[in-house]
């Protein structure tokens, strides 16, 4: 077995000692505030869009005239012209199959936006992460890997927020 | 004893930050990257503190946070790992921590060559001696992957710098 490694253990206890002694109490302090107002901020924001979009659309209901022009209704997945097409939300069971689960865990949820979907692991000893998965035209699913606290646009190139992100 | 919630966080990041540093430098091999990876993990603690039951529990939820994020992929970005510039102040041909200094390079260099999970394997193995069992929990993978990652780690390793994988501790 290889576990008595003298020579690597010491030179992983040497190299260790270059991580410094930084005071990471009001460093950690300060993130932490900054990812509570991004959340607050993030949440304001979707309800004020749900308010707002609300308001419009009971008073587009209550006003007489014709239907609103097709190009205005939302876009719908792999419909919409101007927007590339995009995959149907894969089945739990079939991204658990793609995704190397520890033994008892599986997927209670899977969302998607655009080319991605994020499964919610469920099992013993479960964190906050998510799995996440892309697709891409002729391989399609591909687990891709894991996280939380995502930012959409810059950690998965999303050109819109998405539940499973913070921002 | 009045502590706090707050007052036991600050008490916890106060005393440990500095071993968590440590884990965090062989993770990323880079000194700032380790600051920002035990900051990011820290700032998830503090905010999941009041719902952690026991402050014992603090460290480790951090370390957790830590191999978490280090493994995920938004993390893979390729970032030149550097050196504080301090070793080569260490770096004395003949003196006793020569051979020491060496191998300290030799695994720098190696450990740039891995992928995050075999990085992540072998610092939970050999620097923090938890068991397959305990890495694979922590990692959220299952058994076999710790030891296949191992040895594949290993394997990389021989190749790259075999003198850290001598089975005696050469003397300088």
């Amino acid at each position: 077995m290889t576990d008595n490694l003298p020579s690597l253990r010491q030179a992983l206890a040497d190299l260790s000692e270059h991580g410094g002694s930084t005071d990471m109490y009001e460093r950690s302090l300060r993130r932490s505030r900054h990812l509570q107002r991004r959340r607050a901020v993030t949440t304001a924001a979707a309800a004020a869009v749900v308010t707002i979009g609300g308001t419009i659309a009971l008073v587009n209901a209550n006003r007489p005239g014709p239907p609103a022009p097709a190009a205005v209704r939302p876009p719908v997945a792999g419909v919409a012209p101007s927007s590339p097409a995009y995959p149907e939300c894969p089945p739990a069971r079939t991204l658990e199959g793609l995704a190397d689960l520890p033994k008892d865990w599986s997927f209670s949820r899977v969302r998607c936006a655009e080319n991605w979907a994020a499964a919610t692991p469920e099992g013993p000893g479960i964190g906050d992460g998510l799995y996440f998965f892309k697709y891409t035209p002729g391989t399609g699913w591909r687990y891709d890997g894991q996280g939380s606290a995502l930012d959409c646009k810059k950690d998965l190139g999303l050109t819109k927020p998405a539940p499973f992100c913070t921002s | 004893m009045s502590n706090s919630i707050d007052d036991l966080f600050c008490e916890f990041v106060r005393t440990r930050s500095a071993a968590l540093l440590r884990t965090a430098f062989l993770l990323t091999g880079d000194r700032h990257l380790a600051e920002d990876l035990v900051q990011d993990a820290l700032a998830r603690t503090h905010r999941s503190r009041r719902r952690l039951d026991d402050p014992g529990h603090f460290e480790a939820y951090t370390r957790r946070a830590m191999y978490h994020q280090h493994v995920s992929w938004w993390r893979r970005r390729k970032v030149a790992e550097s050196l504080p510039g301090e070793l080569a102040d260490v770096v004395q041909p003949g003196s006793d921590h020569t051979y020491r200094v060496d191998l300290k390079l030799a695994l720098h260099h190696a450990l740039a060559q891995l992928t995050q999970r075999q990085r992540a394997v072998l610092v939970l193995r050999f620097f923090e001696d938890r068991s397959e069992a305990e890495a694979a929990d922590l990692l959220r993978c299952s058994v076999g992957t710790v030891k296949s990652q191992t040895s594949k780690a290993l394997t990389r390793m021989r190749e790259i710098a075999p003198s850290l994988l001598s089975t005696v501790m050469e003397e300088a």
